[in-house]
């Protein structure tokens, strides 16, 4: 796909606040909302189940679980499924503005860049899923979730490279569904794989990132310029974070029609998990923007 | 009149996305249903504001799914990954319990 605006450059941001998770979502929002160009995201997150917009929290993890392994919880701006994110994670996120691409075409072109990145570093077998996995050989390797609005599409996807994929299932709760899917219960833990696993060696972030997005500036016709966030996007992320990511209105969203499904302990563990710590909420007041 | 409880069930769309219904139901009235799950929406702004509207809801068990397909028609909700008659199959699974 060519981008044939005035654009001919496709910013790419490493832009990553790990133990603030809240924040990461925060900003992920606000780059997708105020970027004036097209924008790539690099970022990682530590310890945190990401559920997508219309999920509600008891149906899909472990409060308790994740409680006591120190996990948050935040909710996302995308659709889509939870995801389990660590350090050994690495997120990717586009933002095409001024384009008007429907959810199946912007996942088609993401996908498919993602595909020849995992390819340039040797992989083998990787392929594209629709409507929205990356597998390879038959194992999820990444995931993405995507959005839309009257002048931009936004795509973004979170790749396994380290992450420790036991823990995983332990903090999701895996649907019914899933759970008659005989093939799905006999492997539970090879449903996905990580990068490090396929290629048999230690894959550091960056070497992702560079891969992604030179298949990404090709596939898009744009040449990759290097920035940082712009501080209207990071005012933006600040607002955000107050308003709705660091909120329990916001992270806990359809919990109260469930509520008589969960006892009070596991309530009680979801409102821990799903608001920032006080250390956290000190991390945000180091950046300098209120 | 007996206490309201909660019914849920989930359907996963063929090679797609699973969509999960929880109904707060007492004797014949529904009092609330939630639909969630990994699926996407367009305008996801819509689909909330229906989802904020069938939290307090008070129909007739026979009448809900009535309700819930003009409703999601009305508000040109599109949904990826499942259909509306995935939403409608697992309405019609929970209402036939007893």
């Amino acid at each position: 796909m060519k981008y044939s605006d005035n654009n001919i450059y496709l910013r790419v941001l490493i832009a990553e606040w790990p133990e603030n998770q809240f924040f990461n979502l925060a900003f992920e929002e606000a780059f997708y909302l105020e970027s004036k160009q097209p924008t790539l995201r690099f970022w990682r997150n530590d310890k945190v189940v990401v559920i997508g917009r219309f999920q509600s929290p008891p149906l899909e993890i472990n409060a308790l679980e994740a409680k006591n392994l120190g996990i948050r919880l935040v909710r996302r701006f995308t659709g889509g499924g939870a995801v389990y994110h660590d350090l050994g994670n690495v997120n990717y996120a586009l933002t095409l503005p001024g384009r008007n691409l429907s959810i199946e075409e912007s996942f088609s072109i993401v996908g498919s860049a993602v595909v020849e990145a995992l390819g340039s570093l040797g992989i083998n077998k990787v392929y594209y899923r629709p409507l929205n996995d990356i597998e390879v050989d038959g194992l999820k390797v990444s995931g993405m979730a995507a959005c839309r609005s009257h002048d931009r599409v936004f795509v973004h996807g979170a790749m396994l490279v380290s992450s420790d994929i036991s823990v995983l299932w332990r903090v999701l709760k895996i649907s019914r569904e899933k759970l008659s899917d005989k093939k799905f219960t006999q492997s539970r833990v090879k449903r996905v794989t990580t990068v490090n696993e396929v290629l048999g060696r230690v894959v550091r972030p960056e070497e992702i990132y560079k891969a992604i997005s030179e298949s990404l500036s090709m596939k898009l016709s744009l040449e990759v310029e290097w920035g940082k966030p712009q501080e209207s996007e990071l005012r933006k992320a600040l607002d955000l974070y107050r308003e709705r990511y660091a909120t329990l209105e916001w992270n806990l969203k359809y919990v109260d029609e469930v509520r008589d499904l969960i006892n009070d302990e596991e309530y009680e563990a979801l409102r821990e998990i799903a608001k920032p710590s006080i250390h956290q909420e000190k991390l945000i007041e180091v950046l300098g923007l209120e | 009149m007996n206490k309201a409880s909660i019914v849920c069930d989930e359907k996963k769309h063929a090679g797609g996305k699973i969509v999960k219904v929880c109904i707060k139901i007492c004797d014949d009235l529904v009092k609330g249903v939630m639909i969630s799950g990994d699926f996407f929406v367009e305008p996801a702004e819509n689909f909330e504001e229906l989802l904020r509207e069938l939290a307090s809801i008070e129909v007739k068990r026979g009448e809900v799914i009535t309700l819930i397909t003009e409703s999601l028609k009305k508000k040109n909700i599109e949904f990826g990954g499942i259909t509306i008659e995935d939403v409608t199959e697992v309405l019609s699974k929970i209402l036939q319990q007893k």
